[in-house]
């Protein structure tokens, strides 16, 4: 059983991997307006913590049903990803950022892995 | 036309045959890089689509779901 | 530039692609890649036309994933590594589809807010795994376990509009499939069903 996990998570952290690589050869390498470099980055960093929060998520889901999380372990994994989920989504929305816009692109549709 | 105002058109005008034939041909499959047709849409087809198809849906209430 | 239009298994020889033109079948990995001409704008023909091309070569072949539209690769070469590179997960898909399609379930209405117990993080993952899951469609899950092969779910979350849910099943199942889905009461939401259609929702993402 650990074993799969850990194989699981290998798996996740190198498509994460993969997606930092896609998404740095598509920043711009240069712009003029330093309130759109901050934005871009702004962006880049918020998706992949979206993208991380929603790995994370799934693995919570994973064991909770599972059973192998107390009711303890639980809460405090609901709470931190539920603040972590309220945070990236205030900060989203103070640079001008809907939430499409933090989604990792799989096509021009715009969706999740 | 432009290529946005051209997918708004396509899904303006769609029934719901064709809005489930956009949802399955685009939105899903083999998945590999090469937006070359949709890259230039620069339409949010998701939202706009599934906002249409549930339209669609609801007209049909009536009607036995048919393909 | 060459378009994808499926990665099949014993895949028709014939086929034609969404302007009529005759499609190559390249032979790699043990799979056989269906390839045409890139459509030349996005239009409701020719979005018709492909999908018809996709269902006449699924309807053919003893297992075929269909390619998203616009699928296409720089060139043949290009697309054999791709397919090389996801060969065990294509051939796994492949494996699964054999012999069977999709139906697609809608599912319209919005998610009741559900009395959970426990605190605020423990009622959060709850509400998170339910948007995840639609256990509102449990009912209909066990009257169609008997032909339900694999599934897939897709939250939408807009309102009105729950999920899309796909269910894979074996080839002539689709009537009883529907007449389940017909004859089963839900609450608190209610489905459309649309299909066969080929096995779109079951087909992996090749790597970049």
């Amino acid at each position: 059983m650990k074993k799969d996990v850990v194989a699981m998570q290998v798996r996740e952290l190198e498509a994460l991997r993969k997606e930092i690589e896609r998404r740095a050869e598509k920043a711009p390498r240069w712009n003029a307006d330093p309130k759109d470099v901050q934005k871009s980055v702004v962006r880049l960093v918020l998706a992949l913590i979206e993208f991380l929060r929603k790995l994370l998520e799934r693995q919570a889901i994973r064991r909770m049903e599972a059973g192998s999380l107390t009711p303890e372990q639980t809460e405090a994994i609901g709470l931190a990803l539920m603040r972590l989920e309220e945070t990236v989504h205030d900060l989203a929305r103070r640079f001008g950022l809907k939430p499409e816009d933090l989604n990792l692109d799989l096509g021009p549709l715009g969706r999740l892995i | 036309m432009s290529a946005e105002k051209r997918a708004e058109a396509i899904l303006e005008h769609a029934d719901a045959s064709l809005l489930e034939i956009i949802d399955h041909v685009l939105n899903k499959g083999v998945m590999i890089q090469g937006e070359v047709i949709l890259g230039v849409a620069g339409v949010d087809l998701v939202y706009l689509r599934l906002n249409a198809l549930l339209c669609a849906a609801d007209k049909l209430l009536d009607a036995p779901g048919k393909k | 530039m060459i378009a994808l239009y499926a990665i099949a298994q014993g895949a028709p020889p014939d086929a034609a692609g969404a302007f009529g033109e005759r499609l190559r079948v390249i032979a790699h990995c043990g799979m056989e890649l269906v390839c045409g001409d890139l459509p030349g704008r996005l239009s409701a023909e020719t979005l018709r036309a492909y999908e018809a091309a996709v269902r006449w070569i699924a309807d053919r072949s003893e297992a075929c994933l269909p390619a998203r539209f616009g699928a296409s690769a720089a060139s043949e070469a290009d697309l054999r590594d791709l397919v090389e590179a996801r060969a065990p997960a294509l051939l796994e898909a492949l494996a699964l589809v054999r012999g069977r399609e999709q139906m697609t379930l809608r599912v319209l209405g919005d998610l009741q807010p559900h009395a959970a117990a426990g605190g605020p993080g423990t009622r959060y993952l709850e509400e998170r795994r339910r948007a995840a899951k639609v256990p509102e469609l449990d009912p209909l899950r066990a009257a169609l376990s008997s032909l339900i092969r694999a599934e897939q779910v897709e939250p939408h979350a807009q309102p009105g509009l729950v999920a899309s849910v796909y269910h894979l099943i074996d080839r002539g199942d689709a009537d009883r499939y529907r007449q389940l889905v017909e004859s089963s009461p839900l609450e608190g939401v209610r489905v459309t069903v649309s299909g066969p259609w080929p096995a779109w929702s079951f087909a992996p993402e090749l790597s970049r």
